[in-house]
């Protein structure tokens, strides 16, 4: 993996229970570029992309790749390239791991993962609909290549719909393919898109809501071949203030990618 | 029935001490399920942050989570005084039809 593509492998270090990977993101690192338009933010599914790397190298990583989450929190915003570091500690059942990442010593995000064999092997249906007159780019702060949403199939209050295309210049591509966990950020730019659709409406844009954290989230699958398309739909289960809870669903025809249930905060 | 008046008041505190039960129960479950914390530490004066370690958004949503499962509307300005489990259940009592 180059540094360019998301991030490089600095360190590994096996402890009893565990390991500490540490990572080096550079200012060139994909997930910064057009992440956003006018604001330089590492988004959290690059210290999730860390995560899943991590586990993989673990012992128990032979088991799988990630297809779970829980409670993960995204505790600070990373606007800075830096030194990453991923402390994996061994959970109560074997398939499962705890993370905290950490940069220069401040904790940045923590949760829980789980690994194992995905429902779905790397799929290959596509995706059709018919794309709805809207511009994405009014709606969201994310830009090429980190705008990993292309168009609007659907928009109402409490719902939208997007497609993604896979392509070559996504973060952490290998091989013609890019890790599952990237879904997490196709759900999240759905439900900026949402929010910045109601917003928009009620004639109240301003303010930008961060992921801020993921409830559980669900992967059936490991790997998203380039060229994939991919259906995206996010739908509010809470509300208050600038707080939002999403349920998201990424589908292929009828194949199931990815569940998650993900929070939005928009600093009042 | 005829109660005397010790009765009756006897009788009212039991009823309430049933409601406090079934709404701490409730806090219990789902600090369980959402944070893993143990039940016993959930007790009416454990301090939602300092003792439970739950940050903004933990409240948040055990807030939407009553919201939902009580049919209740909390007030942003009740939030402010509720720091304690106990704050918790006292609030629920007042507002849960």
């Amino acid at each position: 993996m180059t540094s360019d593509s998301g991030f490089a492998l600095l360190d590994l270090t096996h402890s009893r229970d565990g390991l500490t990977a540490t990572y080096s993101v550079s200012a060139a690192s994909r997930f910064f570029d057009g992440h956003f338009v006018d604001r330089m933010i590492f988004p959290g599914v690059g210290m999730l992309g860390m995560v899943t790397h991590a586990v993989a190298r673990t012992p128990g990583g032979a088991a799988g790749p990630v297809v779970g989450l829980r409670r993960v929190k995204f505790r600070r915003l990373v606007e800075t390239p830096g030194v990453f570091v991923v402390d994996l500690a061994a959970g109560a059942a074997a398939e499962e791991w705890s993370f905290r990442i950490s940069l220069d010593g401040d904790q940045m995000a923590d949760g829980a993962c789980s690994v194992g064999q995905p429902e779905t092997e790397v799929p290959e249906a596509q995706d059709g609909g018919a794309a709805i007159d809207l511009d994405l780019e009014e709606l969201i702060p994310h830009r090429r290549p980190m705008r990993l949403v292309d168009e609007a199939l659907g928009m109402e209050v409490g719902c939208a719909v997007t497609r993604s295309t896979v392509r070559d210049d996504w973060p952490l591509v290998h091989e013609g393919a890019v890790p599952g966990i990237l879904l997490i950020e196709t759900i999240a730019q759905t439900a900026s898109s949402l929010i910045g659709w109601e917003r928009r409406a009620e004639e109240t844009m301003g303010g930008r809501g961060y992921l801020v954290g993921i409830r559980r989230a669900r992967l059936d699958v490991a790997k998203l071949p380039v060229g994939l398309r991919i259906r995206n739909r996010v739908a509010t289960v809470q509300r208050r203030g600038g707080y939002a809870v999403f349920e998201g669903l990424a589908t292929t025809g009828d194949v199931v990618l990815c569940e998650a249930v993900i929070q939005a905060l928009r600093p009042e | 029935v005829d109660f005397a008046d010790d009765d009756i008041v006897g009788f009212v505190h039991k009823e309430q001490r049933m409601r406090q039960d079934e709404v701490l129960e409730l806090i219990r479950q789902y600090f369980l399920d959402e944070f893993e914390i143990a039940p016993e530490r959930v007790v009416p004066e454990a301090r939602l942050f300092d003792d439970l370690e739950l940050d903004s958004i933990d409240a948040l949503d055990m807030v939407g989570m009553l919201e939902s499962k009580l049919d209740i509307d909390v007030e942003e300005s009740a939030l402010k005084g509720i720091r304690t489990v106990g704050d918790v259940v006292e609030y629920i009592l007042e507002k849960a039809p």
